[in-house]
């Protein structure tokens, strides 16, 4: 017969320690999605700058929301609506084919730790949201001293 | 022992009708696609019009080339370069690149020299109007 320490935290450390992992791997590109599609997205940078470039053709500017989450998450979010030119003819409308995706659609993404997120700046064009960010030096990790009573 | 009526043509009229019924339909059809990926494209149709919208973005108007032969395939095609991220490395790429070019048979009542398009937001919406399909032309043959 073995004698196992308990632990009662011992379960806990394992899976919080798993989902940290999963969670604030930003360069493997995981990312929570939510709503009917996802709008493909590169990320790229070069020296000064950070890019998210999300393509989300046919959609209306104010129809798209960026926002930096309470927990320093970028979320690109909004609804793609069907359109019709005015001029078409809503009596014997009829749609043949249907390959495009519409809905809500929701990603975010962890962003790493040498970005300044004040310096965020958006862009819409040609269908594609292209979302920048400055980098920054990463903040060295504070020392403090604490008195001993 | 049963007679069956002989027709030289009688097979190749009913594949070449099974094909065309299979590839001219724009809903199920077929299209002919070739390249590094495939616009998503969707189909519409009023009384008036059939309208296409192909989803292009981060494509400029000088990259997409349409064409329509007598044949009646209409054929959209050109190359999505990521213009500005050449100097930057890639971090994450779901985003497709490179060549496409994808081949739609269009229905007979679709008048081939009235096609418009136009190229907006990374969308291209081409506008066809329907006209009356070509009656196949009867011709009397007089007997000697």
């Amino acid at each position: 017969m073995a004698l196992v320490r308990f632990d009662p935290m011992n379960g806990f450390n394992s899976i919080t320690r798993k989902m940290n992992d999963f969670i604030s791997d930003f360069d493997k590109g995981l990312s929570v999605e939510f709503g009917g599609f996802a709008p493909r997205i590169d990320i790229l940078e070069d020296e000064k700058t950070l890019f998210v470039q999300a393509e989300i053709p046919g959609i209306k500017k104010e129809d798209i929301k960026v926002k930096i989450n309470e927990e320093g998450m970028l979320c690109i979010s909004g609804e793609k609506k069907r359109t019709q030119n005015e001029e078409v003819n809503q009596d014997n409308f009829k749609q043949i084919r249907t390959e495009r995706n519409y809905g809500t659609f929701s990603r975010s993404f962890i962003l790493p730790d040498n970005i300044n997120k004040e310096s965020i700046k958006a862009k819409f064009e040609n269908g594609v949201l292209d979302v920048s960010f400055e980098k920054s030096a990463p903040e060295a990790p504070k020392e403090t001293y604490i008195n001993i009573e | 022992m049963t007679y069956i009526k002989m027709s030289p043509w009688k097979n190749f009229e009913n594949a070449a009708k099974r094909m065309s019924q299979f590839a001219g339909e724009l809903e199920r059809g077929l299209t002919i696609e070739s390249g590094s990926f495939s616009p998503r494209t969707d189909i519409a149709e009023d009384a008036e019009k059939y309208y296409m919208c192909i989803e292009l973005p981060g494509i400029q108007k000088e990259d997409v080339k349409i064409s329509v032969n007598e044949e009646r395939e209409l054929t959209i095609q050109g190359t999505k370069n990521a213009i500005g991220n050449e100097a930057k490395s890639l971090l994450k790429s779901e985003r497709a690149y490179g060549t496409f070019s994808r081949t739609f048979l269009l229905p007979e009542n679709l008048d081939l020299q009235k096609i418009s398009a136009k190229f907006e937001n990374g969308i291209l919406e081409l506008s066809m109007p329907k006209i009356e399909p070509p009656q196949p032309k009867e011709y009397e043959i007089n007997i000697d």
